[in-house]
């Protein structure tokens, strides 16, 4: 499994250049399963440190510098995967005419066919190969980095040929230094005892030595700043076109990894295939670690989304993650929905900040590969891997199981994205996993807002399209907070009877972030609200009623008054006393309809205009009076006439008409009462 | 044979002798009459007048027959205020203290000559029992 997933690391490492600091899903970096439960994922460092980023296929997680992140929950991944959903197949002319070249080319290429004629007409197609759209160029730079490697060889071979050169001028001018170092027979020899004599005889010889050993010198130094030269000229071709198949490999170019290796191997013919020279490279690499790194930041709120659990390995793992050597078959289950709350975004993205991020990274892939002959098995295992993946997704196609179509099909798109199982995949092929992807990111942006309801439906319809969808998952947290939603409708709902304002807002606002489309929040909410309304409308009628002193319509509607002023203790005062005031009237009235009852029409009247006295605006009061008038005009009449007269101080009128109405009815209390007025006012000192 | 002449009373005789009884009869009862209202000068009171205005009476003196039918306060310094039925209505009546020797009870009947004072109450100037 580690070469399915190490170009995602290359991917991760080469484009990114970036370190993901991501809180992520409980869970998520637990790699027990990979790891037989030895030791967390995040503990363990691996043979290669934490510098590698390696990814844990237990949740689909890769990890660097102890940070995880996700690498399918992300806005980038799904978009360009869909674009490529979207995509024709690459089946026209000009396609065709590309994946021939590239397979001519890696046929020449091949072990037992790179003669040295086949060699150069690889090399003639690759300015062919570049003029495609779909190999952006890049078959044109490997003929530039071959043609500046070949270019090195020569100017190697000429260092070479001009040593040799150099290496019998040296040999020359050894022996002329020799020579020039012993005495010539002409000159005559100097006596042992002659000092003078023999410091002459050296002086000569150092002169004669003199030029000799000037040339043994300058031809030495040359022969070894040629090496030198050829030295550098080796490491920096190697070194580029070592540095190029890597940038291949990194971007997933797979093809040109094989062919450009194929390439190095006939012009390095010396059988060194390690990287050692790239190694050192990038190590010269510099990294400005003041200018910090770009960060991926990824945030993830697992309250409401649900949790993103991948599958495990099944059998005996063994390796560490990414790169250790996991024996085990990696079972993928479960749909992630840890898509609520996710933020994505980069940070501290600059000029220095990626070079020393690419720097990081190319120091971190050359700890991964040692020769470029593994850098090749990987590029082929990745084609065979991707072509199967690509069957595969057809098999499952073909069973009607498009959540694991749809899975192998991004996976495979990872991996391959460039090679021609993937790019000839028909489009109706595609659009099938299209739905499924779509409607599965509509269910992640559906459960990101809450709406349930869509969710729901979209929960329906993948079961309908995929029978391998798992929708336990989806489906337990939509019922989860459908009741909670409803929990915190039902506690808003007896906060809004008990007048709890602060309480029922706050209900409502959690029940509405829980489940904002929730039908029911609608519904109660209006109803909430419409009592509310109610309630404001039954105050403003009742000041409304108060002002107009229409008593009896208050007291007609006193339950929504009384209900209503609950909460104003100043407004149940007043329709406290109204309330009483009317049960007086009432009481009245009924004692007037009694006494009418019994034919005392004058006794009736009597009692309603007593009320009446007391409340002249009631409406019922006064059309009982009214009645009772005319029951007994007489009597009213004496009295209003003695009342009048009392106006007017004509007492003794007033109190004749006191006496006349008494005579029409004896039991009168208002004939009564005006006799004893008037009676005071004109016996003032009476007994 | 003569007949001898019948006598007979005349009619118009009779007739002349009626006239007079009528006239006589007539005659006594006017001067009968009166000879027993004592205030035959005294205009009777005008009860529906006193009653829709009696200010419009202040100061004026009526004579007034009524049956007592209350007693309504009394005053050692204003006198008795009784109700007296005049007529279909009742109307106040003070009695003054100088008629304090005379018994006023419900059910007697009295002949008033009566002042309207400045309170339009009906004063008594004068009283007999019929």
């Amino acid at each position: 499994m580690k070469t399915v997933f190490l170009p995602f690391i290359l991917l991760a490492v080469a484009v990114g250049t970036a370190r993901a600091q991501a809180q992520v899903p409980p869970g998520a970096g637990d790699s027990k399963a990979a790891t037989g439960g030895a030791r967390p994922g995040q503990m363990n460092e691996g043979f290669i440190g934490r510098d590698v980023p390696h990814f844990d296929p237990g949740n689909d997680t890769m990890s660097y510098d102890g940070k995880l992140w996700n690498i399918n929950d992300n806005r980038l991944f799904r978009a360009r995967f869909e674009k490529y959903l979207n995509a024709a197949p690459a089946t026209d002319t000009a396609d065709v005419a590309y994946r021939e070249t590239i397979g001519k080319m890696m046929e020449m290429l091949s072990p037992g066919n790179a003669t040295k004629a086949n060699q150069d007409a690889a090399f003639a197609l690759l300015k062919k190969a570049s003029q495609y759209k779909d190999d952006a160029n890049l078959c044109s730079t490997l003929a530039d980095a071959l043609y500046a490697s070949k270019n090195n060889i020569a100017q190697v071979e000429r260092l070479k040929q001009e040593n040799v050169l150099l290496e019998k001028q040296r040999a020359t001018a050894e022996w002329n230094n020799e020579v020039a170092s012993t005495a010539t027979t002409l000159v005559p020899r100097v006596a042992k005892d002659d000092p003078l004599g023999q410091e002459n005889q050296k002086l000569a010889r150092d002169a004669r030595m003199a030029r000799t050993k000037r040339q043994l010198s300058e031809v030495g130094q040359t022969i070894e700043n040629n090496k030198v030269r050829m030295a550098m000229l080796e490491m920096t071709a190697k070194g580029h076109l070592q540095a190029l198949i890597m940038q291949f490999f990194a971007t997933r170019r797979f093809e040109h990894v094989i062919i450009a290796n194929r390439f190095y191997r006939a012009l390095y013919t010396d059988g060194d295939n390690s990287i050692e020279v790239f190694k050192k490279m990038v190590d010269t690499l510099p990294v400005n670690k003041d200018a910090g790194q770009a960060k991926i930041e990824a945030q993830f709120d697992p309250k409401v989304s649900g949790e993103a659990k991948g599958g495990g390995y099944v059998g005996a793992g063994t390796g560490t993650n990414g790169v250790g050597a996991g024996g085990g078959a990696y079972v993928p289950s479960g749909q992630s929905f840890a898509a609520q709350g996710i933020k994505l975004g980069v940070q501290n993205l600059g000029v220095e900040s990626l070079v020393g991020g690419a720097a990081t990274a190319a120091q971190a892939v050359s700890k991964l590969i040692s020769s470029l002959s593994q850098l090749d098995g990987l590029a082929n295992e990745a084609i065979r891997d991707v072509n199967e993946g690509v069957d595969a997704y057809r098999f499952l196609l073909s069973k009607n199981e498009m959540k694991s179509a749809t899975e192998r099909l991004a996976e495979t798109f990872a991996l391959g994205e460039y090679l021609p199982s993937v790019r000839l995949l028909s489009r109706e092929d595609k659009r099938r996993a299209l739905d499924f992807s779509q409607k599965g990111n509509e269910l992640l942006a559906a459960l990101e807002v809450n709406d349930l309801t869509r969710a729901a439906k979209l929960v329906d319809e993948l079961q309908g399209v995929a029978i391998d969808f798992d929708a336990s998952k989806p489906l337990a947290k939509i019922e989860t907070a459908k009741t909670v939603s409803s929990m915190h409708l039902a506690k808003a709902r007896n906060a809004a009877a008990s007048g709890d304002k602060a309480a029922m807002e706050a209900e409502l606002r959690q029940a509405a972030e829980i489940w904002p489309r929730n039908p029911a929040l609608t519904e109660v909410g209006g109803m909430i609200f419409s009592q509310s309304d109610v309630h404001q409308r039954a105050i403003s009628d009742f000041d409304q009623l108060l002002s107009q002193k229409n008593y009896r319509q208050i007291y007609d509607d006193k339950m929504r008054f009384i209900a209503a002023t609950a909460m104003f203790p100043e407004k149940q005062e007043h329709l406290r006393k109204v309330l009483e005031d009317m049960a007086l009237v009432e009481a009245a009235v009924i004692r007037a309809q009694e006494v009418e009852k019994r034919g005392d029409y004058a006794g009736a009247w009597e009692s309603a205009e007593s009320a009446y006295r007391q409340f002249p605006d009631d409406n019922k009061l006064n059309q009982v009076r009214a009645n009772l008038t005319t029951r007994a005009p007489d009597f009213v009449r004496a009295l209003k006439q003695a009342e009048e007269q009392e106006k007017k101080e004509q007492l003794g009128s007033s109190l004749a008409w006191y006496l006349k109405a008494q005579k029409d009815y004896p039991a009168s209390d208002f004939a009564r009462q005006g006799i004893e007025r008037i009676n005071t006012q004109l016996l003032p000192d009476a007994k | 044979m003569a007949r001898r002449k019948k006598s007979s009373v005349n009619p118009v005789w009779l007739l002349i002798a009626a006239g007079l009884v009528l006239v006589a009869f007539v005659g006594s009862r006017f001067f009968l009459s009166s000879g027993s209202d004592p205030y035959r000068t005294i205009s009777p009171l005008d009860v529906p007048a006193y009653m829709e205005n009696a200010n419009s009476l202040r100061g004026n003196i009526y004579k007034a027959e009524g049956e007592v039918s209350n007693s309504l306060a009394w005053s050692p310094t204003s006198g008795r205020l009784i109700a007296v039925d005049v007529e279909k209505d009742t109307v106040p009546v003070l009695v003054t203290p100088e008629f304090n020797a005379i018994n006023i009870q419900k059910g007697q009947k009295f002949r008033f000559v009566l002042e309207v004072d400045p309170k339009g109450v009906l004063k008594t100037r004068k009283l007999s029992q019929l």
